[in-house]
Formats: C-alpha cells, sequence, structure tokens
C-alpha cells in the first residue's frame, strides 16, 4: 500500500508538469506562483508589453478544476476572460490551453477545442482591437 | 520556460518523499488546497502545513478525536527544514500513545520535546535567553522551569 493522494493533488501535478514539458522549448518565460485560493502562471512580455495571467483554482467540493485566463496589452485594461471548468479527465485540455495562452501573439488566436461530449467552452478569439470593450466572444 | 514558485517545489519533494516514508501504510492521506493536510483515518489525527511569506512554513498538529480538539504548531525556515525529520514527527503524531514521547524535529538547533499525558500537553523548548528548558502547559507559559 502507499500514500493515498486526493483527486486535486493527482491533477495539479499533472498539469504542472505537462505545462512545463510545453513550455520547455517556448521562448516564453512563465512563473508559477501560489496564490491565495490557486495557482497563478504569470508572464510579461518585454517586447510586446503584454502580460498574461492563468489563475488555476482548485475546487476540493466539487472536484474541479478552474483555469481563468487575463491579460493586458498597453492601453488597454484587458482583453478578455476566459474561464474553463474542466472536470479531472481534462487534464490534457486544461495544460494545452495554458501553453497556448502564452504561445500566442498580438492579434491572437486562442483557440480551445471541445474534447468530445465534454463540457468546455470554445473560445476563438481574432483580433485583439476587435476585443476593445467587448470582453472575449464565447461560443 | 516555467519557473516554479519554490513553496510548490517544496510541496512536491514533500510529497514525493512522504510517499516513500508512508510506503508501507494504508492509513495516511495527503491532500493539498491551500495547505497541505496529512490525514490518518485510524487515529483521526492530522498535520496541517502552510507557507507563510517567502521564507517559512507552519507546522500545525491537530487530534480530531481528542475532547479538546488539540492544536499544537511549530514555525519553521522552510530552507532549513529537514523533511526527513519533519516527516517522522508527522508519522510519530499520527500514531503517538498517551503517555508517550513525541520528538519532533530539530528548529534552529532547538530539540522540542513533546508529551502528551492524559490528554495534556507538555511543551519543552528551551529559552532563548538563558538555555533554561521551559515548559508550556497547553499555552500556558513558564508552568515549570
Amino acid at each position: 500500500m502507499s500514500l493515498s493522494k486526493n483527486n486535486q493533488l493527482v491533477a495539479l501535478q499533472e498539469i504542472v508538469a505537462a505545462v512545463e514539458a510545453g513550455l520547455a522549448d517556448s521562448a516564453a518565460e512563465v512563473r508559477l506562483n501560489m496564490v491565495n485560493g490557486g495557482y497563478m502562471f504569470y508572464a510579461y512580455n518585454d517586447t510586446s508589453k503584454y502580460s498574461r495571467y492563468a489563475f488555476l483554482r482548485q475546487s476540493i467540493i466539487e472536484d474541479t478544476l478552474t483555469v481563468e485566463f487575463t491579460g493586458t496589452i498597453p492601453h488597454e485594461l484587458a482583453f478578455g476572460t476566459l474561464t474553463l471548468k474542466a472536470t479531472l479527465t481534462d487534464i490534457t485540455l486544461l495544460a494545452n490551453a495554458i501553453v497556448n495562452w502564452y504561445s500566442v501573439t498580438n492579434g491572437l488566436v486562442f483557440n480551445v477545442s471541445k474534447d468530445g461530449d465534454k463540457e468546455v467552452n470554445l473560445v476563438r478569439v481574432a483580433n485583439v482591437s476587435a476585443l476593445r470593450g467587448k470582453g472575449i466572444r464565447s461560443e | 520556460m516555467l519557473l516554479v514558485d519554490p513553496r510548490y517545489k517544496f510541496n512536491v519533494e514533500l510529497i514525493a518523499r512522504a510517499e516513500q516514508h508512508f510506503a508501507e501504510s494504508d492509513d495516511i492521506s495527503v491532500m493539498v488546497s491551500n495547505s497541505i493536510q496529512f490525514h490518518s483515518q485510524a487515529t483521526r489525527r492530522y498535520v496541517d502545513i502552510t507557507h507563510v511569506g517567502t521564507k517559512a512554513i507552519i507546522v500545525r498538529y491537530y487530534d480530531s478525536a481528542s475532547p479538546f480538539q488539540k492544536e499544537v504548531s511549530d514555525s519553521l525556515d522552510r530552507y532549513d527544514t529537514d523533511m526527513v525529520e519533519l516527516l517522522q514527527s508527522i508519522h510519530n503524531w499520527m500514531f503517538l500513545e498517551s503517555g508517550e514521547v513525541l520528538r519532533t524535529h530539530s528548529v534552529l538547533n532547538h530539540n522540542f520535546i513533546r508529551v502528551l499525558r492524559h490528554n495534556k500537553q507538555i511543551y519543552l523548548r528551551p529559552s532563548g535567553w538563558t538555555g533554561d528548558l521551559v515548559a508550556e502547559v497547553e499555552g500556558i507559559k513558564n508552568v515549570a522551569v
């Protein structure tokens, strides 16, 4: 027998490991910080002058993981927030979404695809300027 | 590249070592939310480890089965924490019988010793000023020296 770990812990470790692997060859420098209520992935791009966040929340009671993506670019407060509420079987999808978030550039297309019949938001951002004052569109 | 928070690294390493330490046990579980918690189903004791600031951790020892809901705590420097001693301390706490002595980890060269006797905790520590042993009984300081 062995030490038993709860689903949240197993999922968290798998996500962080997947994100670490996904960003291994990336030019993006992303920081993972422990914050109250979860874990914050953070990156600042000095060339493009943007900062991006992906806030990974854990809900022990609901047995879910949620990632909220937010970002800023110069002279705009934010270009949107995306919340993915995933079951623990969506670990790969969540990890890929985080990696993609730090890989896309301005004028970005950020596409989180639907995974089978699981309930995952599909968000597509075609143009940053089109988002001003509108927030992200989700379908 | 992902730059990982040292607190997360600490958690991962502690859990990995705990998996080795409790490899023979089917009673201990660990969960992580804002803190790390080790639980024993059999004795209903648990230990909560919380990061405070950038350097310190607080280790709290709870006894759910006690009518007094006992809690004792240590504040440790994360970078000086000996994980083997910490896990042994957690192990001892989980399976301690009343009247036994719980020897916990060294903190800044001070050896902490706890004694459980008749549901009362006597907490011995060396005085930082005189070097004498100071006893705390259920949080009342300097009851016995």
